[in-house]
């Protein structure tokens, strides 16, 4: 569920990144406040500890397949939303930066979708309300289920929002959602048993450690305040800051000589969005090549045009093959400064 | 002869109602090499976590260097004594071995040039500068057990307390780690059940017998009484082994 | 042993630890800093533009050929992509059937051009994200970002997490191996077995959270390590990030 760089829009990604920074820095002062330092190093472990129980898969009756913990749920169980907010943004950076689960683009947006969910929304809202105080095992088993269930729906459907308002891929909104929900729903389940197996087994062996693990209040109404937020800026700047998704058809348009795509509002708006966003952009979206406006459609024709030349290839693949070789050239000289420093 | 540590009467509980440490009174005098040693589950840990401050003692009284343990002056006791874990792994946590050595001293109030001279020094003492930008997960056990070593000496302890320092060491590092607590001038309490170790460190020998001190002695008197040493779940050190 | 833990294991064993390809503090600062600009660079690449992501492309080539990372790695772990990208990707060819250009008799269609432009974006970030991982130690990173003023909660918690995952990885190696060599087929694999596995992870991992809160409490511990522990950018510094934001630009405008 991991979301790619390629498929994202610089807008989308942004935007999320900004709601994902908020938060963390929300979270972080909500931590500062409670003053309890000895959770420190436990939220440092209990991150490694995701890490590594998703390495231990579980085999999947009826398919062939195995599957892994997420672990969203269980932090939040166990550390309170805030820490387990915390402490899933930090494993999903070094996730990012270290085996590329996901582009550091789209990290925001992963954070959004895999943190921000199982910890501010479903836990308090879901798990909490089912599951009570006492700690009948039925009651854990059913709020287990459902809060990953909820989880995970949000999650997947944020998703395909993403990358829907995003444009970049072709797939049609109704296909990708009716893809994804199935599936997720069904990893849904898996994530709330195994999340309820572990708890049981922590029930049993060291009922001390479910006590209730946050003494802060979560404050519902900055929660909803950030998910619409969210919301809000990423259909927002994304629609003023659109690049033309398809600039293909305004070619096509104007070599065919029809005026329909001006007729249709969503031309028009992307029409509008695209020239005030070549006022105030601070990248234009086409290349120039000597001429002025953005709105000149055989320009755009004319750069894509040579954006795919076959001698545009040819000369790119000649630039890269130099890099590479002056790279390797260099290399000595790298590994040999290391040894000496 | 000046008092290192004393234990007058100790008595400690675990939560789950285990008596681990039952009424033990010790001394140690200042420059001494004590070893604690005892079958598992002995209280030679939880012993030993008193006198760094662990531990407060509900019965009986604690003192390090003339300082009598309580909860308020856990943080002095602790400058005091400096104890090496058992587990290497949780004593080093931050990303690099540098920044751990360093991270003692600078929550003392050392800084700038002193807390780099000092950590440069401590390092290059135990042979570890060439390992100071390593993180600590890239080092072999032996490697962690001498930066374990750095973070506490690094901290200038009066007393110095190791448990169970050569458990994962090979033959090679075991002995420079003979050869470094040798070369250290400072009170020192071992708690191990390497007791070859012992007889070479040590020059004093208690043995913990179900959270009680059973003999107290010379390590030439201690560890050569086979018939002690097997009653409490020990056995002869190798090198008197036939 | 899993992909993630053979990754983690190559850090372990490679000059990755320790190594600084800027040579200085401040220069590693400038990478990190120039990473998220490429990248957005990268991404905002027109749809059907191949020239632009291929000549963006020299840097993560650069570093690669200069620092002696393992091309045959890096290229399996890029294979090992979510299955998402390839199905996105080769989904734009079913979906956008129409005609961009002709080589030859051929007819290329505008769906299999930008497929093609998401994959090779794809490759070129990918590849500079995993570069970046080897380029930089790791606490250096954490340095550059508590520069910028990340919440010190959260690189506290990036630090401690990177400490600890190999361990943690290791430990959970070993479990597996135990649990397989008394597995047969799916039999001791399910999912509560392995809740109990993970079950038993999760209490030796508190315990050991304990315990380095102990240590840490002996070495002065107050709650954060050292905050004013941040790199002075200088003015040079500023003036190369901005340099590189330039190229990166210029790349864009010409191509």
């Amino acid at each position: 569920m991991h979301m790619a760089d390629a498929l994202l829009s610089p807008a989308v990604g942004g935007a999320f990144w900004l709601v994902s920074a908020s938060l963390i820095g929300y979270s972080a002062k909500k931590i500062t406040q409670e003053n309890d330092s000895s959770r420190t190093p436990l939220m440092g472990v209990m991150g490694a500890f995701i890490f590594a129980a998703q390495m231990i898969n579980f085999s999947i009756p009826g398919t062939g397949s195995s599957g892994h913990i997420g672990g969203g749920l269980l932090l939040a169980v166990l550390l309170g939303p805030y820490r387990a907010f915390i402490t899933l943004a930090s494993v999903l950076v070094i996730q990012c930066l270290f085996f590329a689960d996901g582009g550091l683009m789209a990290l925001g947006c992963n954070i959004f979708n895999l943190a921000f969910f199982p910890a501010f929304i479903a836990y308090p809202l879901i798990y909490k309300r089912i599951a009570g105080s006492e700690n009948s095992p039925v009651r854990i088993a059913a709020a287990s289920i459902i809060t990953a269930e909820t989880a995970l729906l949000f999650g997947a459907s944020s998703v395909v929002l993403q990358t829907v308002i995003s444009g970049v891929t072709e797939l049609p909104f109704k296909t990708f959602i009716l893809f994804m929900i199935p599936i997720h729903a069904a990893i849904g389940l898996a994530e709330g048993l195994i999340t309820f197996g572990v708890l049981s087994f922590v029930a049993k062996t060291e009922p001390s450690m479910l006590v209730d693990a946050e003494k802060a209040k979560l404050n519902k109404s900055v929660v909803t305040v950030f998910v619409i937020a969210a919301i809000l800026t990423a259909g927002f700047v994304s629609l003023f800051a659109s690049e033309d998704p398809d600039g293909l058809e305004w070619s096509m348009a104007k070599v065919t000589g029809t005026e329909r795509f001006v007729s249709d509002i969503s031309g028009q708006i992307h029409l509008f969005a695209a020239s005030l966003q070549e006022k105030i952009a601070f990248l234009p979206d086409y290349s120039f090549k000597g001429q002025a406006s953005v709105s000149d459609n055989s320009k755009i024709q004319g750069s894509m045009l040579s954006g795919t030349s076959l001698s545009g290839i040819i000369g790119s693949l000649i630039v890269l093959l130099i890099t590479a070789l002056a790279g390797f050239l260099l290399r000595n000289r790298f590994v040999r400064s290391q040894s000496d420093s | 002869m000046t008092t290192a540590v004393e234990i007058k009467d100790l008595m400690f509980t675990y939560d789950d109602g285990t008596r681990a440490i039952d009424n033990v009174s010790l001394t140690v005098y200042k420059g001494e090499s004590v070893g604690i040693v005892g079958a598992n589950g002995a209280g030679k840990s939880t012993l030993v976590n008193h006198l760094n401050g662990f531990h407060i003692p509900a019965q009986g009284s604690v003192t390090v260097c003339g300082c009598k343990l309580t909860k308020k002056n856990q943080e002095e006791i602790r400058r005091k004594a400096g104890l090496v874990f058992q587990n290497a792994d949780d004593q080093l946590f931050m990303s690099r071995v540098y920044d751990d050595v360093m991270f003692g001293p600078q929550n003392i109030g050392i800084k700038g040039d002193e807390l780099k001279s000092l950590v440069d020094t401590t390092l290059k003492d135990l042979s570890l500068y060439e390992l100071r930008d390593r993180p600590p997960s890239h080092l072999s056990a032996g490697q962690k057990r001498f930066v374990a070593f750095a973070t506490v000496l690094v901290m200038k302890p009066q007393i110095l307390i190791m448990d169970e320092p050569t458990s994962d060491l090979d033959p090679r590092h075991r002995r420079k780690l003979i050869n470094l607590v040798r070369s250290l001038d400072i009170t020192r309490i071992v708690v191990s059940h390497d007791l070859d170790f012992i007889w070479e460190i040590c020059g004093r020998v208690v043995v913990l017998s179900n959270g009680k001190v059973v003999a107290d002695g010379p390590v030439q008197e201690i560890l050569t009484s086979q018939e002690l040493l097997e009653q409490n779940g020990l056995e002869l050190p190798l090198r008197l082994q036939r | 042993m899993s992909r993630k833990h053979q990754i983690l294991d190559y850090h372990k064993k490679s000059a990755g630890a320790g190594y600084s390809a800027g040579g200085s503090e401040n220069t590693d600062g400038i990478i990190v800093l120039s990473l998220l600009a490429f990248i957005l660079f990268v991404v905002s690449v027109p749809k059907y533009d191949i020239t632009a992501v291929m000549i963006y492309a020299a840097f993560p080539v650069f570093a690669i050929a200069a620092l002696g990372v393992p091309v045959k790695m890096l290229v399996k772990w890029l294979f090992m992509i979510s299955p998402f990208i390839i199905i996105m990707a080769a989904a734009n060819p079913i979906l956008d059937q129409r005609p961009f250009t002709k080589v030859g008799d051929v007819s290329i269609s505008a769906g299999f051009v930008s497929g093609i432009v998401i994959a090779a974006k794809s490759i070129v970030t990918l590849s500079a994200v995993i570069t970046f991982s080897f380029c930089i130690h790791f606490h250096t990173f954490c340095k550059v970002l508590r520069s910028i003023y990340v919440p010190e909660v959260f690189v506290t918690q990036l630090l401690l997490l990177y400490r600890y995952s190999f361990l943690l990885a290791d430990e959970a190696a070993g479990m597996m191996r135990a649990r397989n060599m008394r597995s047969f087929g799916r039999n001791g694999k399910g999912i509560f077995v392995t809740a109990r596995l993970i079950g038993s992870l999760l209490l030796r991992t508190t315990s050991r959270a304990e315990r380095i809160y102990r240590a840490m409490v002996a070495r002065g511990f107050d709650g954060e390590f050292d905050r004013h522990n941040r790199i002075n950018f200088r003015v040079s510094d500023i003036l190369m990030t901005v340099l590189l934001i330039t190229i990166f630009t210029l790349i864009r405008i010409i191509f």
